[in-house]
């Protein structure tokens, strides 16, 4: 409610003020569009002028000589605070020029009355200490205080904001609305006015009214002396937290408190604060942008090192209770935007007292069709909004009609292509992929319509006719693989309904079929296009069971993964793309054909997941990796997944297209599709566990609009053959302030986006400089930040962070550690690497976050528990090896794996009672299977396991143990996953964070 | 052999359901069915046909039959028999009626019934070949009177349509004509008489007025 109060009133005094310093008048770009006004939307055409103005406010200050500083109140010096005062106070106060800015403000002043207690740290004692009594390193004081934890020195603070209150008391400090504005209007100036700046920036900032008299101000000083830096960040409410940082670097005790540093213990915070503002947007689980604040100009989105861009989950599973609403809008078709096709939405306007709607997105007066006409009420809202779906919801489902068809809706259908040569027979892979598929088979989507098929392979192909007339499928062996073809007409892929009882028998038989087979080769090529011939018709899914390196026909691919020269050179990423053409050039035909390729990958060896995975990448697939399978080891884990593969709820033949207002426009996507135009996602197969991240750029040097609306819209057919469009939809506002971007930015969508783009630079760069510009990236942005702040703050031994990004640093490391950007060559093998890779391109937003920042649970001490009040007692723990004791049973869960971790110290009866055997007896760990074992400690772990594995039921946590101590395995599977610890070159936590602030203050 | 099958709602065209993979192996599947979806169109228009019909295009035929307000449509050969069309239409129909007979005037969305297309699979494959023992029976049969069943050209079919519509427009422009003519030639007509008896009038109207003058003054 200030700030429009303080805007109307554009003081004119401003004026003459920048007339006085042409020179320091000189706002830079950002500046001028900037501007100390958060908020224009009101202000509209009084906001340049202001944006003009405190720059020249600053400059006003050169003049003064240095020994003004004190403040004294003496006659002189007010003289020129005076004049230049009201420029900067214009917008927020109702401050009278002519008052003396030092002395005692009447404690009347309207703007300010709501929180002039955390105004005083600001009055002029601090400008007074800084270059005088703190001298050159302000830096030092700080040294010595603890860390951010420290109760304030003041109890002035009353933290407003609804986030300061979420963390720990000091470093968050809410701070009233109407003042950041001011505040955030004096940094630009900064870069330009270097060192001698601050201390005459703080006058300014002492200008609005103190509240209260000298005597508090000292009071005030006083206090502030002590631990500075408590009192100096009060009025810094909500905007950053800081740490306090040693100015000392290469002490040995480099000052950071470890236990305070910032860490996502909760995991992901979804921006469900953004619903109540913005209640007619989608929920955020199906539409995040990085930063819910678009910027105005391209300078704003210069100074915005962080990616912009969105996340979108299209098909996000939703809560009970929330399910999405489908809408058929019968013969009046579905309602869009003549020119840009943009769908009827909660955030259209009707006018011509509804004959007309008016898009969001373009602006264009659209005609309302007859059979949708509802009267408006007195405010232009229609009547029937509430009735209406797609006029209250971000999002919804429409009916589609016959033209959003290009064909009849096809069936789901499934093609299974296993390898079927020695060593998928040896691991146990028949067994299990059999069995699972049979257990599937009542459950795949599609009933009555599925159709199912399978070629198998070795040196050959085999195609096995299903016709329903048959009691038993007949195999017919294609041997030439130069050219494939059928040699069925039809009958490959069946009716799942019509030939059950052939499916079945053959499924029962397929393990034995191949029992004896001591063919190595495979030729996967032909295979796939073999599978192509028959699937081309219908589309659907194709699972890929590969156990070895295809070796004949097209198609065949090398041994090249075990180059140890190429790391660190110019073609170490050459390992990580696709070595064959054949397998981007097969995936396009796939998609043209709307076929989606699931790869699962079982190799012992290298088995080049980089060539496969582009099958996957391409037609909107899903990789699974299981290095050296082992039926009795693994076999649950492919069990699970691919009975989520194939049972869970399906969008086939999709194609994906997000519109947004003019200005903005998605440039670059990431994720698992192809490009069919510009902007059109191919998308043969798509589900809930598939997410994607596009990157925005603007496309005007200015934008004119105050909030830029989002459109995701999703055209598929459902399993049941219902062709749907779901439609997501959402607005953000434009702002013209650096600070608000930092304030609305969404940690998670920019680690989803970071790690997403890092994963693609990774495949045409070394790793070591993908690394590096991540770490760029977060210091650029940082050190924008801090240029925001810091100096008239004059914490310049801290290292500030807004509040939004305060896991940044850390979800970076742990990117930079991550499976898929961690080490060298020996520290990941190739094909784990590229195959946590390709899962990073389509984890949605929470489970990459806890991918690269696993979670850590102390177990033993909630084993004896009553078995309801476990889950709650469940904490997470940082990820470092001191949480670590070597009396505990630890576990940690990063999405695909649980790690069982053994201290040494750890009772025997405890262990043995949860193993169901003896340690002693049992020397390898890696074969050992947890089962549920006759007892409470037993029983109560394996509900642990359960209630995580329920928590995220894409992908299933393979169960591994291993003692304390036990290497290598330790340190392959445990140590590296602490991210916060120090391992061969990397940084540990600390480390990285004095390194990053060391990097913000040069 | 039967290469298209699809079934619509008479009413508005609405396709409900489909037979699968048609048009495999057949590049100008798409040309066809887009004729399909033309005769649908024109169907619905209200042109009312026969009720059993087979039109010829290219190397195909249509047959179709209207039973219940929904149109069964399948495209064949030529050299297949229309005989066994018309059976097999006859089976998709009987079908279609018992399993979905009462919701087809509820069909809200294109393809409502698309779960029927696994039956179209299986009956098209017992029409599949014209000379088992199955189809062969039913050739001999004489149930259906199938050679008074009409044939038109696809052409003509789609192009009647057009036709009628030119017609209908030609004529109403005519009536529209024909009424600003007759309009014109009253206004003509007036016009004339006044041009001929203007004059007149004007001069006996000064002589009164002279007259009238002259006994004022006198």
């Amino acid at each position: 409610m200030q700030p429009p109060m303080g805007n109307e009133r554009p003081p004119p005094p401003g004026r003459p003020v920048s007339a006085f310093v042409p020179g320091a008048a000189v706002p830079p770009p950002p500046f001028a569009a900037g501007g100390p006004f958060a908020r224009p939307p009101q202000s509209g055409a009084t906001a340049p002028p202001f944006g003009a103005a405190p720059p020249a406010a600053m400059g006003g200050f050169r003049g003064p000589p240095p020994s003004q500083g004190p403040f004294g109140a003496g006659p002189p010096p007010q003289g020129p605070f005076t004049t230049s005062a009201p420029p900067s106070q214009g917008p927020f106060a109702s401050a009278p020029p002519s008052q003396g800015p030092f002395a005692s403000a009447p404690p009347s002043q309207g703007p300010f009355a709501t929180a002039p207690p955390s105004q005083s740290p600001f009055t002029s004692p601090p400008p007074s200490q800084g270059p005088f009594a703190a001298g050159p390193p302000p830096t030092s004081p700080f040294a010595a205080t603890p860390a951010p934890f420290r109760p304030p020195p003041l109890s002035l603070a009353q933290p407003q904001s609804p986030t300061g209150g979420a963390l720990p008391p000091p470093p968050t400090y809410a701070r009233p609305p109407q003042t950041q504005g001011y505040y955030t209007g004096a940094p630009p100036a900064n870069p330009q006015f270097p060192m001698s700046r601050p201390a005459f920036q703080q006058p300014v900032q002492t200008m609005p009214p103190p509240p209260m008299g000298p005597a508090a101000t000292f009071g005030n000083q006083a206090a502030y002396a002590g631990p500075p830096v408590g009192g100096t960040l009060q009025s810094l409410v909500e905007d950053f937290q800081s740490l306090a940082l040693s100015s000392a670097p290469g002490s040995l005790d480099p000052g950071v408190d470890v236990k305070g540093l910032p860490r996502p213990l909760d995991g992901d915070e979804e921006p469900v604060k953004l619903m109540e503002a913005y209640p007619l947007n989608c929920h955020p689980r199906y539409f995040r942008l990085t930063t819910h604040a678009i910027p105005a100009s391209q300078s704003l989105v210069s100074r915005w090192h962080l990616p912009l861009g969105a996340v979108v989950h299209p098909l996000a599973e939703s809560p009970d209770g929330e399910e999405v609403p489908v809408i058929n809008f019968g013969s009046a078709g579905v309602i869009r935007c003549r020119r840009c096709r943009t769908y009827i939405n909660p955030y259209a306007t009707f006018a011509d007292s509804g004959r007309k709607w008016r898009c969001n997105l373009c602006t264009l007066l659209n005609d309302v069709p007859g059979e949708y006409f509802c009267a408006l009420d007195a405010s232009g809202r229609r009547y029937d909004t509430d009735q209406r779906p797609e006029l209250s919801k971000g999002t919804v489902e429409f009916v589609a009609p016959t033209e959003y068809m290009v064909r009849p809706p096809m069936p789901p259908s499934y093609f299974f292509l296993i390898d079927v040569s020695v060593s998928a027979v040896r691991s146990g892979l028949l067994e299990v992929v059999a069995k699972t598929i049979k257990s599937c088979l009542n459950e795949l989507p599609g009933f009555p319509r599925t159709q199912i098929g399978f070629l198998t392979f070795d040196s050959t192909l085999h195609f096995h006719n299903f016709k329903s007339s048959l009691s038993q499928p007949q195999m017919m062996v294609v041997a030439d693989l130069d050219d494939v073809f059928l040699p069925l007409p039809d009958d490959l892929l069946v009716n799942l309904v019509d030939s059950r009882h052939v499916v079945e028998s053959f499924l029962d038989s397929l393990p034995n079929m191949f029992h004896d087979n001591v063919n190595v080769e495979s030729a996967l090529g032909p295979a796939l296009k073999a599978a192509f011939m028959v699937m081309s018709q219908i589309g659907g899914k194709l699972l890929v069971f590969q156990s070895t390196l295809p070796s004949l026909g097209i198609g065949r691919l090398r041994l090249r993964g075990d180059d140890v020269r190429a790391y660190g050179t110019d073609k170490e990423h050459t390992l990580r793309v696709p070595e064959d053409p054949f397998y981007k050039q097969m995936a396009a035909e796939f998609t043209k054909n709307q076929i989606a390729v699931d790869i699962f990958s079982f190799s012992e060896k290298y088995s080049d997941i980089a060539s496969l995975g582009s099958l996957a990448k391409y037609t909107g697939g899903q990789v699974y990796h299981y290095p050296s399978f082992q039926a009795p080891t693994h076999g649950d884990k492919l069990k699970l997944e691919l009975n989520r593969d194939l049972t869970r709820e399906t969008a086939w033949e999709s194609v994906m297209r997000i519109r947004c207002g003019k200005g903005v426009r998605f440039t670059t996507y990431h994720g698992h599709f192809m490009l069919r135009s510009t902007d059109l996602l191919a998308l043969p197969a798509v589900d809930s566990d598939k997410a994607f991240a596009m990157q925005l750029s603007l496309e005007e040097t200015l934008m004119t609009t105050q909030t830029v609306y989002f459109q995701v819209a999703l055209l598929y057919t459902s399993s049941s053959g219902e062709r749907r469009i779901r439609v997501h939809t959402a607005a953000a506002p434009v702002v013209t302030d650096l600070s608000e971007m930092y304030r609305q930015a969404d940690t998670g969508a920019i680690v989803s986006l970071l790690g997403r783009i890092a994963v693609e630079n990774s495949l045409s760069d070394k790793l070591d400089s993908v690394r590096q510009q991540l770490q760029l990236k977060l210091v650029r942005s940082l050190k924008e930040y801090r240029n925001l702040y810091v100096v008239q703050h004059r914490i310049g031994g801290r290292l500030i962070f807004p509040e939004s990004l305060r896991f940044l640093p850390l979800y970076i490391l742990a990117i930079c550690k991550s499976l898929a950007l961690r080490g060298g060559y020996a520290d990941v093998s190739l094909d784990e690497r590229c195959a946590a890779g390709f899962s990073m391109m389509i984890l949605p937003v929470n489970r990459l976050l806890n991918f690269i920042y696993p979670s850590l649970y102390r177990v033993d001490e909630v084993l004896t528990m009553e078995p309801n009040k476990i889950d709650a007692s469940l904490k997470r723990l940082p990820l470092t090896f001191q949480c670590l004791d070597t009396g505990g049973l630890y576990l940690l869960d990063d999405g695909f794996t649980f790690l069982v971790w053994l201290g040494r110290m750890l009772p025997p009866e405890l262990v043995n009672n949860i193993l169901g055997l003896t340690l002693a007896h049992f020397p390898d760990l890696s074969k050992i299977q947890l089962r549920e074992c006759d007892n409470e400690l037993s029983r109560n772990f394996m509900k642990i396991l359960r209630t995580l594995r329920e928590k995220d039921p894409s992908y299933h946590q393979l169960c591994r143990v291993v003692r304390q101590g036990e290497q290598p395995r330790e340190g392959y599977l445990l140590l590296s996953n602490l991210v916060e610890d120090q391992m061969a070159g990397t940084s540990s936590y600390v480390d990285w964070i004095l390194q990053i602030h060391r990097q913000t203050q040069s | 052999m039967v290469k298209l099958t699809m079934i619509a709602r008479v009413t508005d065209g609405l396709p409900l359901a489909e037979g699968l993979d048609d048009g495999r192996d057949q590049k100008d599947a798409d040309f066809y069915k887009q004729q399909a979806k033309l005769l649908f169109k024109n169907l619905s228009k209200g042109h009312h046909e026969a009720s059993r019909m087979s039109i010829e295009t290219g190397p195909y035929y249509f047959h179709y039959i209207i039973e219940g307000r929904v149109c069964y449509l399948t495209m064949c050969d030529r050299s297949y028999p229309k005989k066994l069309a018309f059976q097999y239409l006859e089976d998709l129909k009987n079908e279609f009626e018992r399993v979905n007979g009462n919701q087809i005037e509820t069909a809200a969305r294109p393809y409502a019934f698309i779960k029927f297309d696994t039956f179209i699979q299986k009956t098209k494959k017992l029409y599949l070949d014209t000379r088992t023992q199955r189809n062969l029976k039913k050739l001999n049969d004489e149930l259906y009177e199938v050679h008074q069943i009409m044939t038109s050209n696809v052409q003509e079919v789609l192009g009647v349509g057009e036709k009628l519509d030119q017609v209908s427009e030609m004529s109403s422009r005519l009536t529209s004509d024909t009424r600003i003519y007759a309009h014109k030639a009253k206004d003509l007509n007036r016009q004339a008489l006044i041009r001929k008896y203007a004059p007149v009038a004007i001069v006996i109207g000064v002589v009164l007025m002279l007259f009238w003058l002259k006994n004022k003054i006198w």
